[in-house]
């Protein structure tokens, strides 16, 4: 098996239904991607979350899909077995993300709960698995947490979780192909600076070494003007229904025959997932910085609206945009025989080699 | 904090800032945990030799992980701690927690800071001193990095550029010589803030001739003057303010 099959074993294994199955999304495997010389790293997104307590989840009727039989936890599990048996054998190592949003602090907090509110024990196992359990003995992917816009409180995080506001692949020359983060900062940007585009190059991929007129401090200052405030969030699900553009979505089983293509072919300027803004913003730092010079695979969540974006104009640079999607609300695609369906959003990003993924883990309702 | 001893600089500081009317008294750099902070490579193999009445542990070179710091008994510092070898063992706990965990505290990073991998070891495998350093600044304060590169980086080449004037000094033995006023002269014209107060669980802040610490970017740079030594021979890097500076206005 390989790396790919590997993944989706262990998905499949943790889901342990008879009537679960791994649907395919999206998948590009093709050179363009630009990763094919590394063999070892499988990169695995773990999308927003959006955890709350039964009280908040309750209140809101929103949360986290999946939780009463603990399916992420259970894939993550597995997963973490999967990466120590790789690190022990040195054939691959895993490098876990996880795209922010991972908490929903806004919803669960409101403006007057202390951030202590939050137990130590609620959503344990999630926290366990993607951070947390390397300190307490316990299997632990040792995820990249990406900060998220509902990942703080008044601008605090929960301290435990060590968040980065951005990731590259690790590259021999300094010459990432891929690039990550959550994905709102172009809302922030907007509102903040006249030119979000130079400003998101500047702060996001640049060096920052001529226009550091902007630091990180004060990044997340305009996040006011993006985030609806505590008492409009009743009423700030605005798509519980996700209508993905996927048709042909075909059982990922190991050894299962896939396409190699399956994804949405956009112009440079395509208005969905902030993909017009990645593109330029992306291209342009390839221009000014050699560091962002072999950038080919953006991946982001913040939209709940999972999607595989390719983008190859003939006379430009490529651009892959990965958003991972999910674990709230619902999805609807169509599957390889012609089936609407939908269900619950719970999807996760794979990339191995040149060849970059997208997945529903479609279980069957209680 | 700029001069030595300690208690000195502080009563200084905090007249300056009375004088001043400065209600938010002096600054302090902490050196934050194992976790937060930077004080080693985390790509150098270190050598772990236990005593023959300890146990088998693994003997050899090897790396520091985060989980080398938890509470749990886990490889490699996982030896029975043995204060009398001819004493009677002590029960068995019945939590079944060992009494104690032996982990490595390291004395910071050796300055001037080497460029050059360690001898037979190349990147990406292990990096130098310089090029670590420049890793964890990338991964940024939040990250928790300090004992075990993050598996995704940050904007290595971003931290290269931004953290260069800081790192050029750091290079240097001649820019290290001397004492905190002269550190300070060097770095006049950066936007640096020094700390009048060094706060480093480690060590007691008399064991050192002096204790230097500016705030540049998102980090704390705590450098180490040993009685005797002519310059500046080990460097702390740790978050600025933590979780509350970084992001304070993040919010609904």
């Amino acid at each position: 098996m390989n790396a790919h099959d590997e993944v989706a074993a262990a998905i499949l294994r943790a889901a342990a239904h008879p009537r679960a199955e791994l649907r395919l999304l999206g998948r590009l495997n093709d050179p363009l991607v630009g990763n094919g010389g590394n063999r070892r790293d499988v990169f695995f997104f773990v999308p927003d979350l959006h955890l709350l307590s039964a009280r908040a989840r309750a209140r809101y009727g929103y949360g986290f899909n999946h939780e009463p039989g603990a399916l992420l936890a259970r894939v993550l599990g597995e997963l973490a077995g999967l990466a120590e048996s790789w690190d022990d054998s040195g054939r691959h190592k895993l490098v876990a993300i996880q795209l922010g949003d991972f908490f929903d602090l806004w919803r669960e907090l409101g403006p007057v709960n202390p951030i202590s509110s939050i137990a130590d024990d609620a959503h344990g196992a999630l926290r366990d698995l993607l951070y947390r359990g390397v300190h307490r003995g316990r299997p632990c992917l040792k995820a990249t947490m990406l900060l998220g816009n509902h990942d703080t409180q008044s601008g605090v995080p929960l301290p435990e979780i060590p968040f980065q506001l951005k990731a590259f692949n690790r590259s021999a020359d300094e010459r990432p192909f891929l690039f990550a983060t959550h994905g709102d900062a172009f809302d922030v940007l907007e509102n903040v600076v006249p030119d979000p585009i130079q400003e998101f190059v500047v702060y996001f991929l640049g060096t920052l070494h001529a226009a550091s007129k902007y630091p990180v401090g004060s990044w997340g200052g305009a996040a006011a003007w993006v985030n609806r405030p505590p008492s409009e969030l009743g009423q700030a699900i605005t798509q519980p229904d996700h209508a993905l553009a996927t048709e042909g979505a075909v059982a990922a089983a190991p050894g299962a025959a896939l396409p190699d293509r399956l994804c949405e072919i956009v112009e440079p300027d395509h208005g969905e997932h902030r993909f017009a803004d990645f593109y330029r913003a992306i291209g342009q730092a390839a221009l000014a910085y050699p560091s962002a010079s072999a950038l080919r695979v953006a991946v982001c969540g913040h939209t709940h609206h999972a999607a595989l974006l390719l983008c190859e104009p003939p006379a430009g640079r490529p651009l892959v945009l990965l958003d991972a999607g999910a674990w709230i609300e619902r999805c609807t695609y169509t599957t390889d025989d012609g089936e609407e369906r939908t269900e619950p959003s719970a999807q996760l990003g794979v990339i191995h080699g040149n060849d970059v993924r997208l997945y529903q883990i479609s279980f069957p309702a209680p | 904090m700029r001069t030595t001893p300690p208690a000195l600089l502080v009563a200084a500081a905090l007249a300056a800032a009375a004088a001043a009317g400065c209600a938010g008294g002096p600054v302090v750099a902490y050196v934050a945990s194992p976790h937060d902070r930077y004080d080693h490579n985390r790509t150098r193999r270190i050598v772990y030799a236990p005593a023959p009445n300890v146990g088998a542990g693994p003997v050899g070179p090897l790396k520091v992980r985060k989980q080398d710091y938890a509470p749990q008994p886990g490889r490699p510092f996982n030896g029975t701690l043995v204060v009398d070898a001819d004493a009677p063992p002590p029960p068995a706990p019945l939590d079944g927690l060992p009494d104690a965990r032996l982990v490595p505290v390291f004395a910071g990073l050796v300055l001037p800071l080497d460029p050059s991998p360690p001898q037979g070891c190349a990147p990406p495998d292990c990096l130098s001193d310089r090029d670590d350093l420049v890793d964890y600044l990338a991964t940024g304060p939040l990250a928790q990095a300090g004992v075990e590169p993050a598996a995704a980086a940050g904007n290595v080449d971003e931290a290269r550029q931004r953290y260069a004037p800081v790192l050029d000094l750091l290079g240097r033995r001649d820019a290290l010589a001397g004492g905190p006023e002269r550190l300070e002269a060097r770095l006049r014209g950066l936007d640096v803030t020094w700390a009048d107060r060094v706060v480093d669980g480690r060590y007691p802040a008399a064991a050192f001739a002096s204790v230097a610490a500016f705030r540049y970017g998102d980090f704390w740079f705590v450098l180490y003057r040993l009685a005797g030594q002519p310059a500046y021979t080990r460097l702390v890097a740790a978050p600025a303010d933590g979780h509350h500076a970084f992001l304070k206005k993040k919010q609904p």
